[in-house]
């Protein structure tokens, strides 16, 4: 098991989670119980799907889609 | 390999290109069927310099410069310290950058106040007060603009939870003026609305302008936070997540109705003149007459 940062940008805030091989931007959100239907993840800059697998070395990024009042 | 960004509620996924063409035919096929546009309009888009609308004001800029319609945009800088002055510059920017021009009106200006110094003198919800002074000011300056149509970037989330929200308050005459086209009955000093993100949620949204590169910023309003509808909106997004589907579900059931609704409707929600300032209302004295009078009268 590593750990990696998780920025969380609504919050400004960086959280450490851990990851095995298999982890998914789906088990991280889990882990952080944020619901994916409100946010968009970057992983390095870039914009990708909550299934995609990450690795020790990903930057991820996590931003709120809810917005207005 | 293809890099997939995005997988709907029903798993299909989507890469980059794919994902931009699905959203753009999406919404260009609700502007058709639903008929939002009518030869020789011009649009005003309500802008607040975050991504639903700039993500409108961006596709019907792509439809109107071919159509030969007029676009322009209306931002209502209703006073939040922090959060309007920030979408504002976006809003500027994104303007600057599509060619379209840009109109900003306030209570400040139109009333000598803003949205804050009303709420530090009356004890009401901010997020009605606002509406009541957005919505006056809207209408108020698409005319001055003459616009013949109002184009919002109402989402699928903000109608889902609106359509809730009259049902759970029983306030169901409501409902009856929502919809993609807006309007239970016509009058000449009501611009007709149009939401062309009708049926895209508010995640689509935020990957559209995120892969576009807009520079819009995904926060909410800090006056919204407590609001009835963030309750209604973390709800429906909890029951989205363990139900996919839900929202448009909702939505769905809802246009069913709506042309019941609005037929049963329609002759209670007759337009009148407010009899102080002559401008669209419900009651003898619109909401925003009212809202006047009580910020006058309050020490």
């Amino acid at each position: 098991m590593v750990k990696i940062n998780v920025y969380i940008e609504r919050d400004d805030v960086t959280k450490q989670v851990e990851i095995s091989k298999k982890t998914t931007i789906k088990d991280i959100l889990i882990q952080l119980n944020i619901n994916p239907v409100t946010v968009i993840v970057t992983k390095n800059d870039e914009l990708c799907d909550e299934s995609e697998e990450i690795n020790s070395k990903d930057k991820l990024k996590i931003i709120s889609v809810v917005s207005g009042g | 390999m293809k890099k997939i960004i995005y997988s709907d509620q029903s798993g299909k996924s989507y890469t980059k290109s794919e994902f931009i063409r699905y959203f753009e035919a999406k919404v260009f096929r609700t502007i058709r069927k639903y008929g939002m546009f009518d030869k020789g309009d011009k649009i005003v888009v309500a802008m607040s310099g975050g991504k639903d609308s700039v993500a409108t004001a961006h596709i019907l800029n792509q439809i109107i410069s071919k159509r030969g319609e007029q676009l322009e945009a209306l931002l209502i800088d209703e006073g939040i310290p922090g959060y309007r002055d920030i979408t504002i510059k976006d809003a500027k920017k994104f303007c600057k950058d599509e060619g379209i021009k840009l109109t900003i009106a306030s209570p400040k200006k139109e009333f000598k106040f803003t949205l804050t110094q009303a709420l530090n003198k009356l004890s009401k919800n901010p997020c009605n007060m606002c509406g009541t002074l957005r919505r006056y000011l809207l209408n108020l300056y698409a005319k001055k603009l003459n616009a013949t149509k109002v184009a919002t970037g109402h989402n699928l989330d903000d109608e889902a939870q609106t359509v809730l929200m009259n049902q759970y308050k029983g306030n169901v005459q409501l409902s009856a003026k929502l919809g993609p086209v807006t309007g239970v009955t016509e009058h000449k000093k009501f611009i007709r609305r149009i939401k062309p993100l009708y049926f895209m949620t508010e995640k689509e949204v935020a990957i559209y302008t995120t892969l576009k590169g807009f520079q819009v910023i995904y926060t909410e309003c800090p006056k919204a936070r407590d609001s009835f509808r963030s309750t209604v909106r973390d709800q429906i997004n909890d029951l989205e997540n363990n139900y996919p589907g839900i929202k448009n579900g909702i939505i769905n059931s809802f246009l069913e109705m709506l042309p019941r609704l609005r037929k049963e409707l329609a002759p209670k929600s007759k337009i009148r003149e407010c009899e102080s300032c002559q401008e669209p209302a419900a009651k003898k004295i619109c909401s925003m007459c009212e809202l006047l009078g009580e910020y006058r009268q309050a020490k």
